[in-house]
């Protein structure tokens, strides 16, 4: 006769065979959408009234680069002068600069300010940027980031930077990689206004402390 | 409880599993598998299910979660994944599946005894401050 763990691990097993490689692989884009929500409830713990927009037949999560943004759902947060829309897979490029156009998984930027050409610039309109990844944490994945930071907002790898971009661009990770926390020690000690969280899962104390220290 | 058998149950877990699964585990541990498995069986099975949680039970977490903030939060019953410009994913609908895959893990890792490593099952509300 078959031990309680042995049923247990049984019914799992008989769970886990029916889940297909497409099926996951859709699955995996929740974890955009579920940045998308932290950094609203980011928001609202501010004080700033969160009101989701497009949600007519359902909220659409826009998990892929090209496409229209204003035809998917997004948030608006409002406070007093600040009136920010936060949206998913947006293309961003610093116009000041002709930097590289490049495609962020969420975004915060000033209401109404994507173009004709579905693109936002990031030196006028950009409040903050998040890339999510769903996956451990390493080196060169940060250093992915500093170089998106560079092209489209350079100053805020500047010392002190926090000063004139007060909402952190953020890494946000599913895992914890070795180095990860120590690079994001880093750039607090030097004020600089990118950030790093890691562990950012369901029932996990870290997804607090993001909603809570983010900015 | 009865004794668990931890490499018995590691091979019967594995045997699902791809060789890149496998190899990821190898590297972490610095450790050959069957190595791993006569020596430390239990880090082994951790490890394994560390994994499982990561690369596929995540997942339906996070729809799970999602389903239950969008409705709480702004009374939103259906979401939807857009996947590209003529495919929306209607992950409303994987709810109940979502539900079975994240239930049964969590129900085998406490009957393996290891629950208190696996933090992820508490389910505690990230929108009510529920930590």
């Amino acid at each position: 006769m078959s031990s309680s763990y042995e049923i247990a691990v049984d019914a799992f097993l008989n769970q886990f065979r029916q889940i297909r490689t497409t099926t996951l692989n859709r699955i995996w884009m929740a974890f955009m959408a579920y940045s998308m929500c932290i950094i609203a409830e980011a928001f609202r713990t501010r004080g700033y009234t969160v009101t989701p927009m497009n949600h007519k037949n359902g909220f659409r999560f826009k998990c892929f680069p090209r496409g229209n943004p204003n035809l998917y759902s997004y948030f608006l947060v409002k406070k007093d002068q600040d009136l920010y829309e936060i949206r998913l897979s947006v293309d961003a490029k610093n116009l000041r600069w002709n930097s590289l156009r490049l495609n962020l998984d969420v975004v915060v930027i000033n209401q109404n300010s994507i173009n004709s050409d579905n693109l936002v610039d990031s030196d006028q309109d950009l409040v903050s940027f998040v890339e999510c990844k769903n996956l451990r944490g390493f080196p060169e994945l940060v250093a992915t980031f500093e170089g998106m930071i560079y092209e489209l907002q350079r100053s805020r790898l500047y010392s002190n930077s926090t000063n004139n971009f007060r909402i952190p661009a953020c890494l946000l990770l599913s895992q914890l990689g070795r180095s990860i926390l120590y690079m994001d020690r880093r750039f607090q000690q030097r004020n600089m206004s990118m950030r790093i969280f890691d562990l950012l899962q369901p029932g996990n104390p870290n997804t607090q402390t993001f909603i809570q220290t983010w900015f | 409880m009865s004794q668990v058998d931890f490499k018995k149950t590691c091979l019967k877990l594995t045997k699902q599993l791809s060789r890149a699964f496998i190899e990821r585990i190898e590297r972490r541990l610095g450790q050959n598998f069957d190595e791993a498995l006569e020596e430390k069986p239990r880090e082994l099975l951790i490890s394994v299910l560390q994994d499982i949680q990561l690369y596929y039970v995540g997942p339906f977490e996070y729809v799970l979660d999602m389903s239950e903030y969008l409705k709480e939060r702004y009374d939103i019953s259906q979401f939807l994944l857009s996947l590209s410009k003529n495919y929306d994913y209607p992950v409303s609908e994987r709810i109940e599946e979502a539900s079975r895959i994240v239930g049964t893990f969590y129900e085998m890792v406490r009957s393996l005894g290891f629950q208190e490593l696996f933090m992820m099952g508490s389910r505690g509300k990230w929108w009510k401050d529920e930590f």
